[in-house]
């Protein structure tokens, strides 16, 4: 008989994830809660990690990811993980924020904390919309995106300009380590989930805060087909927001 | 011949069509038939090379991706994986055409999560 075993290469999700989100078609925030656990699994720190989620559509993973997690008020997450990081030092600690909830709620928080040095690892999943409320434009929707707020496209004259919260971060200092991923083809994935584990390395090792600003699909909240995010995406937000490890410019 | 194979998880799908465009061999299909959550889902055809990107892409973890280390013999190419994983009540991919109904195994083949052929 000839050998035709066929050999598992990649499991559909880690054991972490306990069951079915909810989540629209085509979203790409379930991608980055399992590119995450895969990492959290890999790096063999799933014991000691300490989850701290903020409000948004990813809050629902909280009911199907088993790891330690902690839900807080919109946008405090980063304060939060400064207070589980301080507390437990040996806890591996990162947080994981959507756009509204890290830029437009608690922007504060994220710079402070960054500035603070503190050794945490905070994931900024970043659509450019606020999906978990209806769709309503962000401080990281780009100009001339469409969203239940800005029909007709951003427009500076009205709505002001983006802020690219990830070059914010990346002029601190006391930052170790700070890019920018997209989960939109699959070369993609593999390279954010490499960016995810880089930050947690940077953690292990105490060099300080670091940043993973993941953009994701947001088909609904983009009004296109669940098939075009991607497409979307690269023509929208990934032209605003290159992608790649960011030069850090607030080295003491 | 196909170096590699999925299993598909089609009532877990939500029909958004990611893995049909992530598939660098273009051997994935949407079906016409709808699963129970009223979705299309993927369907595989031959050429699979096992290179994981569907399952990279997919939001809603559908995809086991298996690679064949050594080629299929013909009784394995005729429908019949030499080593089949526990079944767990998960459907596997196949090809359009089979008559194929959610939840049960199509063509003679045991139930449970056995990836398809493939070619």
């Amino acid at each position: 008989m000839t050998e035709a075993a066929p050999r598992l290469v990649a499991r559909d999700r880690p054991e972490l994830i306990l069951g079915d989100h909810g989540l629209c078609p085509g979203c790409g925030e379930p991608v980055a809660l399992r590119i995450l656990l895969e990492v959290l699994e890999e790096l063999g720190i799933v014991e000691r990690s300490i989850g701290v989620v903020g409000h948004g559509c990813y809050g629902s993973f909280v009911q199907i990811m088993d790891v330690e997690v902690l839900q807080c008020l919109h946008g405090r997450a980063p304060s939060c993980a400064t207070g589980i990081k301080r507390v437990r030092p040996a806890a591996v600690v990162f947080t994981m924020q959507g756009d509204g909830d890290m830029v437009n709620e608690g922007l504060q928080e994220v710079l402070h904390t960054a500035a603070r040095g503190e050794n945490v690892t905070c994931i900024l999943l970043n659509n450019g919309v606020f999906g978990d409320t209806g769709g309503h434009q962000t401080a990281t929707t780009v100009v001339g995106q469409r969203t239940k707020t800005s029909l007709d496209g951003r427009d500076p004259e009205t709505h002001g300009y983006p802020i690219p919260v990830a070059e914010l971060v990346a002029s601190l200092a006391g930052v170790s380590y700070v890019a920018r991923g997209a989960v939109s083809t699959a070369g993609g994935v593999a390279r954010t989930k490499r960016m995810l584990r880089s930050a947690f390395e940077h953690q292990l090792a105490g060099d300080g805060f670091g940043l993973v600003e993941i953009l994701t699909m947001c088909p609904t909240g983009w009004f296109v087909p669940a098939g075009s995010g991607p497409e979307y995406l690269s023509g929208s937000l990934e032209a605003a927001y290159p992608l790649g490890e960011l030069p850090l410019r607030g080295q003491p | 011949m196909s170096r590699g194979t999925v299993s598909i998880d089609v009532e877990r799908c939500k029909g958004c069509d990611l893995c049909v465009q992530a598939c660098p061999p273009k051997v994935l299909e949407m079906s016409t038939e709808v699963n129970g959550m009223g979705y299309r889902f993927p369907v595989l055809h031959d050429g699979c090379t096992g290179c994981t990107a569907c399952q990279l892409v997919c939001p809603d973890y559908v995809f086991q991706v298996y690679r064949f280390d050594a080629a299929p013999g013909e009784e394995d190419a005729s429908g019949t994986p030499s080593a089949t994983p526990p079944g767990e009540g998960r459907p596997s991919a196949t090809p359009p055409g089979e008559g194929r109904s959610s939840g049960t195994a199509p063509g003679g083949r045991p139930p449970g999560r056995a990836p398809a052929s493939g070619g």
